[in-house]
């Protein structure tokens, strides 16, 4: 009987110390982390208040003499002959952050183009107060057309690297202006530029703000 | 009733009291384990079991463009005002999963902290494992969104008297593991373990574990037929949720 009793001790024992043994090693708390979602990258893309694919097709465009309405600006007019429109490029609510880069690519000679940063997400930036004033601060100090034309080139990749650099937030959007006028002197048929077309294709690549855009 | 019949009808109650007994006492044992642990879900930041005793609050760092965190400190590195950006949002009681902003995108970095202040002054150690892991959204598991991310733990320090240590997560005996998560959402990930609770001066303390989850853009998923992807288009419009952060201490 005594031999029970201390076996039965000895196991009441064991088994509170382990009880407490078990309450006093171990502490734990379980919380919740984190969820992430993912949704595909979603471009808007509108020029003037219409979406736009692929291509412009460029009406009632004006043609200009060069040397006439630009450099010696004898007319005064050049602003008034410029076709514009705004080109907005943005992103939907639900896209991650993304990156775009823009291509130009006209398949005509004859279309002078230029591409104004024109705002960001509804704030007018403004590059001069005239499309003459900021075309004429582009080709100050080059001397032949050709020299002018590549700066205008210049300055709209410029334009264009400027819009790879942005990291667009969820419905984050810029706008660039396009002004375009027909080049009279450059036409391979000069006197048949009433029936002149000119395509101004455009392409836009995007990834996400981590990925590698397109050079 | 003989004497021998009679200590035979002492013997078996003896050893039916024992039994009953012994049974009793490990229903207690088991029972105090499994509310030990379902206490825990609850919504108070402390739960004081025992003599070990533990509070720990959770940070999520903030970059608006997601590329996690580069100062690692919560020392004035805490955000005060909402919105702000590049510094630690404190989430108090953190019960369901925060949610981050946004749509996520390979090549992302997300940044946590906790920081875990020890009560009564013990001088167990300290583990933290993550759990309860769900993708949503998925074609086949092997390409549940879980599987682009991979953990990792950045630093882990002491605050001493208002002066927070160096990263000392390789010393001390200190075990950490990082990797990308499987598929399999029963697994449990070990993620630190062995960090005393106590500094070199033996002085009660606060511990901070700075952690980040990658998405990895190189992490491509695969056709139903184990051919590779060449992008990571097959996690978009998906959810992933890590559920459950276990916190232990124990001597």
């Amino acid at each position: 009987m005594k031999h029970l009793t201390v076996v039965m001790l000895t196991i009441l024992i064991i088994t509170v110390a382990s009880t407490a043994t078990y309450a006093w090693l171990t502490y734990v708390q379980i919380k919740s982390l984190s969820t992430v979602e993912t949704h595909e990258i979603s471009i808007i893309l509108h020029a003037d208040e219409d979406q736009v694919f692929d291509q412009i097709q460029l009406e009632n465009l004006a043609f200009i003499d060069y040397e006439k309405d630009l450099i010696q600006n004898e007319t005064n007019t050049f602003d008034t002959m410029a076709s514009t429109w705004i080109l907005t490029l943005g992103t939907s609510e639900e896209s991650p952050l993304t990156k775009s880069h823009l291509a130009f690519e006209q398949n005509e000679p004859g279309l002078i183009y230029l591409l104004i940063y024109y705002s960001w997400n509804g704030e007018i930036v403004l590059q001069a107060d005239t499309l003459f004033d900021l075309i004429t601060t582009i080709i100050d100090g080059y001397e032949t057309k050709e020299e002018q034309l590549n700066a205008i080139s210049a300055y709209n990749q410029s334009v264009l690297d400027l819009i790879d650099l942005i990291v667009f937030f969820p419905t984050d959007y810029v706008q660039i202006k396009v002004a375009a006028w027909g080049d009279y002197d450059s036409l391979t048929e000069p006197s048949n530029y009433l029936n002149a077309t000119f395509n101004l294709s455009f392409t836009v690549e995007s990834v996400n703000s981590k990925g590698e855009l397109p050079s | 009733m003989d004497n021998k019949h009679l200590k035979k009808t002492r013997k078996l109650v003896i050893s039916s009291i024992f039994y009953v007994l012994f049974v009793t006492l490990m229903t207690t044992t088991v029972t105090y384990a499994w509310f030990t642990i379902t206490n825990t879900n609850d919504a108070h930041l402390v739960s004081n079991i025992s003599e070990i005793e533990a509070e720990y609050e959770f940070f999520a760092y903030q970059n608006i463009n997601r590329d996690g965190s580069d100062e690692l400190t919560l020392t004035d590195n805490i955000c005060l005002v909402e919105g702000e950006d590049l510094c630690y949002l404190t989430i108090p009681n953190p019960t369901t999963p925060f949610l981050i902003d946004g749509s996520a995108a390979p090549g992302e970095r997300y940044s946590f902290a906790i920081r875990i202040t020890s009560v009564n002054n013990p001088i167990g150690s300290l583990k933290l494992d993550f759990g309860g892991l769900v993708s949503e959204g998925y074609n086949i598991i092997e390409n549940k969104l879980q599987t682009a991310f991979y953990y990792q733990v950045d630093k882990i320090s002491y605050l001493n008297y208002g002066v927070e240590t160096e990263d000392l997560k390789d010393s001390l005996g200190i075990v950490y593991h990082q990797g990308f998560f499987t598929y399999d959402n029963d697994i449990f990930y070990p993620f630190v373990s062995n960090i005393p609770m106590q500094n070199e001066e033996n002085v009660s303390t606060l511990i901070m574990i700075y952690f980040n989850f990658y998405f990895d853009p190189n992490i491509y998923g695969q056709e139903s037929d184990g051919t590779p992807y060449t992008n990571s288009n097959i996690f978009m419009n998906q959810i992933f949720t890590i559920n459950d952060l276990y916190m232990s201490v124990s001597n």
